[in-house]
């Protein structure tokens, strides 16, 4: 071995790679959940503390954030969003709540709008009314700093919670958002499956959100803050996921919105993580989604292994990592094959269960 | 610099981006994955960043796979076809193809830190300096690593010369590289 033929083992591996693929819409997925991530981790820990809105599992954290509703990719020919899967702007419906650029809808895939409210800029509070017509539901609390760079957000915290319960989801301002439509699940109290205990219907509650000092946790003045906040009340089916005792650790809608269109789950898999297999599922021609990850008690938390979780491998369309307790949708590149994989390497989670399920556009 | 610039810089260096983190892993899939986790810490900090974004990017690249080995798979190899025969009697240039092969394995075998100098030193000829820069280490520990690293691959099992004519081309080329690293410092 010489230098001369390292150089040119490396240079000739490196040749032969041939072309990256467009990493855009890759990494612009990867920030949005960091971004995610980072609020729910924020409220986790904030509930917690607190102790009291308690029993939220932020599940809904991991869950798709649908845009909008209606149609079928394949009813017209659709544009293309950055990602490469049909995308549309649907206009506004009676019931949307709009301003300054903002939108919460009336209705998004299966979660309807119970009530909501955009503030206005530099209003710091916003309070919502509203009478629950069920348990389960999910609050959405938003804050938004112009202009303001990470030290300025480092400074303030937004604090989600119904008036008269103690506790709240605290999460982070972020800077002004290149969507037009608010998540309609950022927060979803409750055990999967069975609603928040703590609700009670058709008796008045008000959601209550506000910006605070994050060090004295007293209300904040500034003219470059807005906030928005929604209740949503799930009204759609939902597939189970169950641990190996039997416990529901998650449940997964069975329509989720991608950019303007419906996509329907066609088929799922799940298996508990201390025994998990590599699966590897096929997808139909077509633009599809795909939701994956897992789900348990704790996995996210201090007990959690570190830096070890499960990966999504496309092809083509490259490979995505989510930790342990986390999961989401991503898509899926027409006539490829998916395979999802557990990390072996560091500690295997002991509980909790792994799964994917396949949306394929609605017709 | 604002995230339309972040949008062209990924546009247009990501097959250029690509082949350090692959020369790193070994694995197309595991190197585009790094590619996109540097890409997305870079973006929350691309106003802020000094210097050469690549630069950057390159060293977010780097110190992430050094610290990977948590995050790794039990990786399976693809193959669309099967390996060929080798044939019986092989010319000069199909020892030299099968040289590559156990040379890229060799590669693999050294530990991560110790390859990655070996790719910034003799693939992106990077200085000790800048590999220093690169890795947050010091220029010394550059040094001893790629000097490490050269050994191992020199006694490698797979990569020892067969006979002694070999032997003396390659006491000729560590002479060449001991100059190409003092021409570095």
């Amino acid at each position: 071995m010489n230098l001369t033929d390292l150089r040119d083992e490396l240079t000739t591996h490196a040749d032969d790679l041939g072309s990256a693929p467009d990493f855009r819409a890759g990494v612009a997925d990867r920030v949005r959940r960091t971004k995610r991530r980072r609020a729910a981790a924020a409220g986790a820990g904030a509930a917690l503390a607190v102790a009291a809105l308690a029993v939220g599992t932020l599940a809904s954290l991991g869950r798709p954030a649908p845009s909008v509703p209606a149609g079928s990719p394949s009813s017209a020919v659709p544009m293309l969003g950055t990602d490469g899967m049909p995308y549309r702007t649907v206009p506004d419906a009676p019931g949307d709540i709009t301003k300054d650029g903002l939108r919460l809808r009336a209705r998004v895939a299966d979660d309807l709008l119970e009530g909501g409210a955009i503030g206005d800029r530099g209003q710091s509070r916003i309070a919502v009314d509203w009478v629950p017509s069920s348990t389960s539901v999910s609050l959405v609390g938003a804050c938004y700093l112009d202009g303001a760079g990470v030290g300025r957000a480092s400074e303030v915290e937004l604090r989600v919670r119904i008036e008269g319960m103690q506790g709240y989801f605290g999460s982070t301002c972020l800077g002004r958002p290149t969507e037009r439509d608010l998540p309609t699940r950022v927060f979803t109290p409750g055990e999967p499956g069975r609603g928040w205990a703590e609700l009670t219907v058709r008796r008045p509650a008000t959601l209550i959100v506000e910006v605070v000092d994050r060090t004295t946790g007293k209300p904040l003045d500034g003219s470059d803050v807005q906030v928005a906040g929604a209740v949503y009340t799930d009204l759609g089916h939902h597939t189970p996921i169950r641990d190996a005792s039997g416990k529901v650790v998650a449940v997964i809608p069975n329509t989720i919105e991608h950019q303007g269109y419906t996509y329907t789950q066609v088929r799922m898999s799940s298996a508990p993580l201390p025994r998990w297999q590599d699966l590897t599922v096929g997808v139909d021609p077509g633009a599809a989604m795909v939701l994956w990850g897992s789900a348990g008690e704790g996995l996210t938390g201090t007990d959690a292994p570190d830096e070890s979780g499960m990966r999504l491998a496309r092809y083509p369309g490259g490979s995505v990592t989510r930790g342990y307790g986390w999961w989401g949708t991503d898509v899926l590149p027409a006539d490829s094959t998916v395979r999802v994989t557990a990390s072996t390497q560091g500690a295997r989670a002991a509980h909790g269960s792994g799964f994917i399920a396949v949306y394929a556009p609605s017709p | 610099m604002d995230h339309a610039s972040f949008d062209d810089f990924v546009a247009s260096l990501s097959t250029r981006l690509l082949r350090t983190p692959y020369l790193l892993t070994h694995d197309r899939a595991l190197a585009e994955d790094l590619v996109q986790t540097a890409l997305s810490k870079a973006w929350f900090v691309w106003g802020r960043i000094e210097g050469r974004p690549e630069a950057y990017v390159r060293r977010i690249m780097v110190n992430t796979y050094a610290s990977w080995w948590r995050r790794r798979w039990n990786g399976e190899e693809a193959t669309a076809d099967l390996p060929e025969r080798r044939p019986e009697g092989h010319r000069a240039d199909d020892v030299r193809v099968d040289e590559r092969t156990d040379l890229w394995r060799a590669l693999e075998r050294l530990p991560k830190r110790q390859r990655a100098v070996v790719v910034l030193r003799f693939y992106e000829d990077l200085s000790e300096a800048e590999t220093a820069e690169i890795m947050q280490c010091s220029v010394g520990t550059v040094k001893s690593q790629a000097s490490r690293a050269l050994a191992k691959l020199r006694i490698d099992p797979s990569l020892r010369p067969a006979c002694d004519d070999e032997r003396d081309g390659e006491r000729d080329d560590e002479r060449d590289g001991e100059h190409d690293e003092e021409r570095a410092r």
